[in-house]
């Protein structure tokens, strides 16, 4: 994964200086806190995806590292400086928009060239520089159409072209692909993860989409409510969530209510379920979640298997194309149920159907337990 | 009107002088903008008016009194019954006008009759009068020469019959045009499912139609109100001795002198037009949230006895208003009405019967071209800064607002406020009085409301991450702004200017307080003429600003055809 030494650097040692140093953010409208005291590193050369649900501050935040909107208070360094209070049109970035924000009254050429014209470079020195961005968003030949004459996906190349063509130390990406259809969008997603690749260009984007931040970030900020959840890379955010948050907004989750019994135990109904308690925070007699992936109910070959094995029936099933989603009653005297995705080979393997009773297991590494009362686990 | 309403964030929090930190050189030249506009704003629309509200409580020596105006106003009976005889015309007016217009706007939106451009080109037609035309018309037609006096049956044309007459054909556009927008915004799919019930007609009328259409004829209602009170060359041409409240002010300070008392009467016509304008804005922001987006547009079905019934009524509509206008265009070329009909050019000799003729007409000209030049300018700078401006936002919340005044001061109201304000030596601002300068200031002021929604409307419609991206690339808001925004509004500017110019072409009532012999415009001269019985040569010189208002109309249309073809390129795939 980490091809360039400089991201392998930032990983394992203490870099000499972030690229991008968020201090204590904090915006408010009137009483409404956007931003609540957010600090965040981000490194040169990285692609960090903003996620979290509308209104949880993650475009506040973009605005405020573009000086579009100023933070009411805290502190925000590009490459050292204090860039804090400085206007937009003094910082460093290029910027695509959701709506991508075309000048619809210019040709392709004339709008990618917006920022050029302004430098007092050679008409011909412009005239190359808009080509070769053109070829590399795979536009090349469509410099004299109108915006109006592309698709969205086109639009949205021509977008990035613009906002690359003055060579910006940092390329901001606001829910760039939301108003694409999905196929436009996964492919323009692998494109633009490429490009950033390429050019090596420090990238921050906003979305909501989850998939989206896991497929193209080097490194996911999840944020709710003003704050940061969590930061990590996809696996990490997928694979150990630190809040029921994180775990309910990313994938799928189940969330068994339960008790601890002693510790690394958790009573889940009449179920006995082994969990891995590394930092030691669970009391004997803690009401606690106990978190599974529908993904991580295995079925397959579990002989040898003791730890965390239960039978079950199937409640229901839900095909859904390239997997089938299960209900699983936990049984035991509790109406508890629980999802879980088994392939369609397996579905043919073990002939599963509607009322089939069968083992599974939880394997201890997949389970996150969180206290009961921590915040964002679902009704 | 549109219903273009702005909504400013504030941004609370910090504190105010903190945000300075943030402020770039383009945000001094923006703030650096709006100020200036926000002062011009101070000094020709509130300081003015709160000179004309100091004269209220003056006397005519410029002592403090109190009410004591209001309160001789009030016991003297002849204004008093001014307020009586004002409000019966309006409300007349208001709900025969909202009658007709109706029925018209239903004949041009829900029927399939033929000819529907060329009725709603023609229900346009006085816009591009000056409201005296109507008034002398009629005259021709009913009064004491009158050609068809005898279809009034005895009654006289000078007073309440004749002002409403000439109201309705004043105002019947205004009221037209919000019509025909509350019936167009409609959802077809209610239709259907009425239909699909099987509702009868009448019901589907009663259920659907009325209400969707009920805040824009509430709107219209306003409007036409509004108009008929404030409106000052009709009843001055055809209201014989019937008093009203825009001719007392007049009386009272053209004719007795007396500024206290026309401060006043001026104020008593700022309460029902304020009034109005208050009802209209809450109205407005009701109907914009009426119509969803997703929203199918209502195509009629053919029906031959509802589409032939309302081509007869169009028809008919279409003969009062052509027949208005064709009468004035008659008088003014018939040689010696009505005793000899032969056309003759001999009334259009304006400087025969009058020292400032044509002099006059080109006033208007310089006048309202200045206004639409100017006024385009201001008006597009002003908008832009309340809609794509950063930062500042309780000075654009405030600057919207003064934006938003003017359309409810009456023009009578702010010409006599102009007098009190600008014809005081003390003022810094006084050199300006009685010079074209002033006239141009006044009727940009004056119809400056219409203008700056038109054009906040067409703004917002400009994607408002522009500027922003603009910053990022390191190119100056002004330069994206002349370089994308002024090429994507010119169909707004376009309309804009036009309004301006015709306005300022056919205003009368705003002016006639602040004209001097040298700006005399073509509007006051019609009012002259006709007040010294040249009523030939009176038509004629309205027909002169009819022809111009038509000709600049005609352009405007010619490049909006050219806009859209160059815009089409924009468009298309």
């Amino acid at each position: 994964m980490a091809r360039k030494p400089g991201r392998k650097a930032a990983g394992n040692e203490q870099p000499q200086q972030p690229f991008l140093e968020i201090r204590n953010v904090t915006k408010k409208f009137g009483d409404f806190v956007a931003l609540d005291d957010v600090s965040l590193e981000i490194h040169e050369g990285e692609f960090v995806c903003f996620l979290g649900p509308s209104g949880c501050g993650k475009t506040t935040l973009l605005r405020a590292i573009a000086g579009l909107d100023f933070q009411t208070s805290g502190r925000i360094y590009q490459r050292g400086r204090d860039i804090s209070d400085v206007p937009p049109a003094d910082r460093d970035f290029g910027i695509v928009f959701q709506s991508y924000a075309l000048f619809p009254n210019l040709t392709v050429e004339r709008n990618v060239s917006y920022g050029l014209v302004n430098r007092k470079v050679g008409r011909k020195a412009v005239n190359d520089r808009v080509e070769e961005l053109l070829t590399l968003v795979g536009l090349a030949g469509s410099g004299d159409k109108y915006p109006a004459a592309l698709s969205g996906g086109q639009q949205q190349r021509v977008a990035l072209a613009r906002a690359l063509a003055t060579s910006p130390g940092m390329l901001l990406l606001d829910e760039p692909l939301s108003a694409l259809d999905a196929k436009v969008r996964e492919r323009l997603r692998h494109e633009m993860k490429e490009l950033q690749r390429t050019l090596d260009i420090t990238t921050i984007m906003v979305t909501h989409d989850q998939e989206e931040a896991l497929t193209m970030a080097d490194r996911i900020v999840v944020m709710s409510d003003g704050r940061i959840e969590q930061v990590g890379s996809p696996v990490e955010i997928y694979r150990h969530p630190v809040s029921p948050y994180v775990a309910d907004f990313i994938g799928a989750m189940n969330f068994l209510h339960g008790k601890v019994m002693r510790k690394g135990h958790v009573k889940v109904g009449k179920m006995d379920i082994a969990v891995e308690d590394h930092t030691g925070q669970f009391k004997k007699g803690d009401q606690v979640v106990v978190c599974i992936r529908p993904e991580c109910v295995a079925v397959r070959d579990l002989g040898r298997v003791k730890t965390n094995r239960y039978a079950m029936a199937i409640r229901d099933i839900e095909f859904l194309g390239s997997y089938c989603r299960a209900t699983l009653a936990v049984g035991g005297g509790s109406d508890e149920e629980l999802i879980a995705d088994f392939s369609i080979n397996l579905m043919r393997d073990y002939k599963l159907e509607r009322g089939t009773k069968l083992n599974v297991a939880f394997p201890k590494d997949c389970l996150e337990v969180y206290h009961s009362d921590a915040r964002g686990i679902p009704a | 009107m549109s219903a273009a309403e702005i909504s400013v964030t504030s941004e609370g929090g910090s504190s105010r002088w903190a945000k300075l930190r943030h402020v770039g050189r383009e945000a001094w030249i923006m703030l650096g903008g709006i100020a200036a506009i926000l002062v011009a704003l101070v000094a020709f629309l509130v300081l003015p008016l709160y000179a004309l509200f100091k004269k209220s409580v003056e006397d005519d020596k410029g002592n403090y009194v109190g009410l004591v105006n209001f309160q001789e106003y009030y016991e003297s009976p002849g204004l008093l019954q001014s307020i009586t005889n004002s409000l019966t015309i309006a409300v007349l007016t208001m709900v025969i006008a909202c009658f007709l217009a109706f029925l018209y706007a239903y004949g041009l939106t829900r029927t399939c009759m033929p000819f529907k451009k060329t009725f709603r080109a023609i229900a346009t037609i006085p816009i591009l009068a000056p409201s005296l035309l109507p008034a002398i018309s009629l005259i021709y037609l009913f009064g004491n020469q009158g050609l068809i006096k005898g279809l009034l049956l005895g009654e006289s044309i000078y007073g309440p019959i004749g002002i409403m007459i000439a109201m309705v054909f004043y105002i019947f556009p205004h009221v037209m045009m919000i019509m025909v927008t509350a019936l167009s915004t409609t959802d077809a799919r209610l239709y259907e499912a009425a239909e699909a019930l099987g509702t009868r007609p009448s019901r589907v009328f009663f259920t659907v139609t009325l209400p969707g259409a009920i805040y824009g004829i509430v709107s219209a209602a306003v409007v036409a109100f509004t108009l008929t009170i404030t409106d000052f060359g009709v009843p001055k041409v055809i209201g014989g001795q019937y008093n009203v409240l825009a001719t007392d002010i007049y009386k009272q300070v053209v004719g007795q002198q007396n500024f206290s008392m026309g401060a006043v009467v001026g104020i008593v016509l700022l309460i029902p037009a304020l009034f109005s304008f208050v009802i209209d804005r809450h109205v407005q922001k009701k109907q914009v949230a009426l119509l969803s987006a997703r929203a199918v547009p209502y195509h009629p079905k053919p029906h031959k006895a509802r589409d032939m019934a309302f081509l007869l009524f169009c028809l008919a509509m279409t003969v009062f208003l052509v027949g208005i206008l064709g009468t004035a265009a008659f008088g003014s070329f018939a040689k010696f009405w009505p005793y000899d009909l032969s056309l003759s050019l001999v009334h259009y000799d304006f400087d025969k019967v009058d020292p400032n003729g044509w002099s006059s007409f080109f006033n208007s000209l310089k006048m309202a071209s200045m206004t639409a030049v100017i006024g385009v300018v201001v008006i597009f700078l002003g908008a832009y800064f309340v809609e794509k401006g950063q930062g500042f936002a309780r000075l654009r919340g405030f600057f919207h607002m003064l934006a938003m005044m003017p359309m409810a001061v009456p023009g009578l109201v702010l010409g006599l406020a102009y007098v009190f304000f600008f014809s005081v030596p003390e003022n810094p601002l006084s050199f300006l009085y009685s010079t074209m300068a002033i006239l141009v200031i006044c009727t940009v002021i004056h119809f400056y409301t219409v203008s700056h929604l038109t054009m906040l409307t067409a703004l917002k419609q400009i994607d408002k991450e522009f500027e922003s991206v603009s910053a990022s690339l390191k190119v100056p808001f002004y330069k994206t702004m002349f370089r994308v925004h002024v090429p994507i509004c010119l169909p707004a500017i376009s309309e804009v200017m036009m309004y301006l110019f015709v306005n300022a072409m056919t205003t009368v009532s705003a002016v006639v307080f602040l004209y001097s012999a040298d700006t005399k415009l073509a509007a006051i001269t019609v009012l002259n003429l006709d007040d010294v019985g040249d009523q030939a040569e009176a038509a004629a010189m309205a027909m002169m600003i009819v022809a111009t208002s038509l000709t600049v109309r005609v352009l405007h249309g010619l490049l909006m055809r050219a806009l859209n073809a160059r815009h089409s390129a924009w468009r298309t795939r």
